[in-house]
């Protein structure tokens, strides 16, 4: 085997991806408060400030912040290789990411803009430095490997929705929307939520799932092609939107949208039930809570197609009450049920991992430590056991309902965002209780002799 | 010849490989040698082996089952400082 140019320090220090994966759930705690705050009137249009921030707040605050996190620790551990730039450009993404979105947040909230301009500038550093760092290691590493791959067709689609994104924070900040102002908004949300967010979950299922499900290896000519083939669907499409702005009435124009849209929707089908099917193939059917995030996440996107398609057929039938709502419907689905479904569900594994594997490794530097009667390396479920995964599982599957029935039945809207607060509460406690397990225990183990290997190598 | 210790962990989640097979390295004896079989590469076992003096030699053996690939790794590890280990694990694992 050869491991010529491979890092073997492939660990990253723990509070690399820790300061992402702590800051995450406070984001969704502000995003309940402001639900709790906005009550039912988030939902009477999705252009409404409130539904505005509370859909950056979660995209960019928890999805974003969590992704930035998890690449940094994926990427060494998979490809034994560091994501360039040290220490010091990850502070400043971290820093300028949590500005940007509060800025944001405000801006839409306040329509004031200053707080466009802010979020202008931090999420434009943010990104920039996070792709600039990325690039560095895309371009050169020529590997194969399946996540590089799926990174590179991440970073593109992040690129379109960031770059759309900024564009239209432009537009806020210097209140001059232009005429293509909605078909920019409707390329964002379509970039944003079914292109970065569907990647996004391919990307951490293809690693997570076979890792801690031991379910059989994801295809990678599958994915590779279903990862391009969603991106030039994604580019099609919007081609397509800005054409139908300029020229609505010609009919090849029309025809091909609805074909492109059948093709997208038949490649989100088929990645959910392969994935599923793969689930189901798990070599060892051990009881495990995290999984029903992953099944409740691939579901959400079975429901996402089928409230698209009905949505689509129903806009003059007896569905039409409800196709007013399909908009937000849809919104909710690939938000709470398809993304965060699968984030919750990767921080309940991710997090105890890093502690063990962290604590594992600093007590073969204090071997004393191992021979101690106390348990100094917790293992996973010590850090966060299936109880606490239960609770969050039912708090996260009850709130995504109630939010989906508040949609209609507006009067439960402060239920289901007591709920939605309860979750976030939850994933806080339970990530900041391991991080204090993990500082506990650190300082334990260094009180025991350092031994200094030296092998004479 | 030196005795080998087997462990096939194909079927464990994470980090249950990692732990198993650091048990073994802790406590492996002169004279031994572990044989780890494994669905994936262990990077992060690499470092640990790395910063302790023990080699490893790792290859990729494929098989193919119904409709899914399942890649088996084998992973030789030894301790560098005990010779003849060292000259036996170099010359029977190092072309297979």
């Amino acid at each position: 085997m050869n491991t010529k140019g491979l890092s073997l320090n492939t660990i990253p220090p723990i509070l690399v991806p820790l300061r992402f994966f702590l800051t995450a759930p406070l984001f969704g705690i502000l995003a309940a408060v402001l639900f709790l705050f906005s009550g039912s009137d988030v939902w009477d249009s999705r252009w409404l400030p409130g539904s505005l921030a509370l859909t950056h707040l979660l995209t960019l605050g928890f999805m974003m912040m969590v992704m930035t996190g998890a690449l940094y620790q994926f990427i060494p551990v998979m490809l034994g290789r560091f994501i360039p730039g040290g220490e010091k450009p990850i502070i400043v993404i971290h820093i300028s990411l949590i500005i940007g979105t509060l800025s944001l947040s405000a801006g839409f909230l306040l329509q004031t803009p200053m707080f466009y301009w802010m979020s202008f500038v931090f999420l434009g550093l943010s990104m920039g430095l996070f792709t600039a760092s990325l690039i560095v290691l895309l371009v050169s590493t020529v590997t194969s490997h399946l996540i590089i791959f799926l990174i590179r067709v991440l970073s593109i689609v992040l690129f379109m929705t960031v770059s759309l994104g900024l564009i239209m924070a432009l537009g806020y900040a210097l209140s001059d929307f232009g005429t293509a102002f909605r078909q920019y908004t409707n390329i964002h949300a379509l970039w944003g939520l079914v292109g970065w967010v569907v990647l996004l979950i391919m990307a951490v299922s293809s690693q997570v799932i076979p890792m801690f499900f031991v379910t059989p290896e994801f295809s990678v000519r599958y994915l590779k092609t279903f990862s391009v083939l969603l991106l030039i669907s994604l580019l099609i499409i919007s081609l397509l939107i800005l054409l139908n702005n300029t020229k609505p009435t010609i009919q090849l124009i029309v025809l091909g949208n609805e074909a492109l849209h059948i093709l997208l929707s038949m490649e989100l089908v088929l990645f959910s039930t392969y994935t599923l099917l793969l689930i189901n193939k798990r070599q060892r059917k051990l009881p495990d809570q995290t999984i029903n995030f992953f099944l409740l996440s691939l579901s959400s996107l079975l429901m996402a197609v089928a409230i698209w398609w009905s949505y689509y057929f129903g806009e003059h039938g007896w569905l039409k009450f409800y196709t007013i709502h399909s908009e937000l419907l849809l919104g909710v689905v690939l938000v709470y049920g398809l993304a965060l479904s699968a984030i919750i569900g990767m921080l309940q594994k991710i997090v105890p991992f890093l502690i063990y594997l962290n604590l594992q490794n600093l007590s073969f530097s204090h071997p004393d430590s191992m021979t101690s009667n106390l348990i100094l390396v917790p293992n996973m479920k010590q850090v966060i056991s299936s109880k606490e995964s239960k609770i969050q599982f039912f708090l996260h599957i009850s709130s995504f309902f109630l939010l989906l029935v508040s949609i209609f039945i507006k009067i439960i809207s402060l239920f289901a965002g007591t709920v939605m607060l309860l979750n976030f509460i939850w994933l806080t406690w339970i990530l900041y209780k391991g991080f204090y397990l993990f500082l506990k225990n650190r300082k334990l183990i260094r009180q025991f002799p350092e031994i200094k290997m030296n092998f004479g190598l | 010849m030196p005795n080998e210790l087997l462990i096939d962990v194909s079927e464990y989640e994470a980090p249950q490989p990692l732990e198993e097979v650091i048990k073994l390295v802790v406590n492996i004896n002169d004279g031994e040698y572990i044989r780890m079989l494994h669905r994936k590469q262990p990077l992060p076992l690499y470092q640990f082996l790395n910063e302790r003096g023990f080699a490893y030699i790792c290859n990729k053996k494929n098989t193919k089952s119904l409709g899914s690939s399942l890649s088996q790794w084998e992973i030789i590890i030894w301790n560098k400082s005990n010779t003849s280990v060292n000259d036996y694990c170099l010359k029977s694992f190092s072309h297979s």
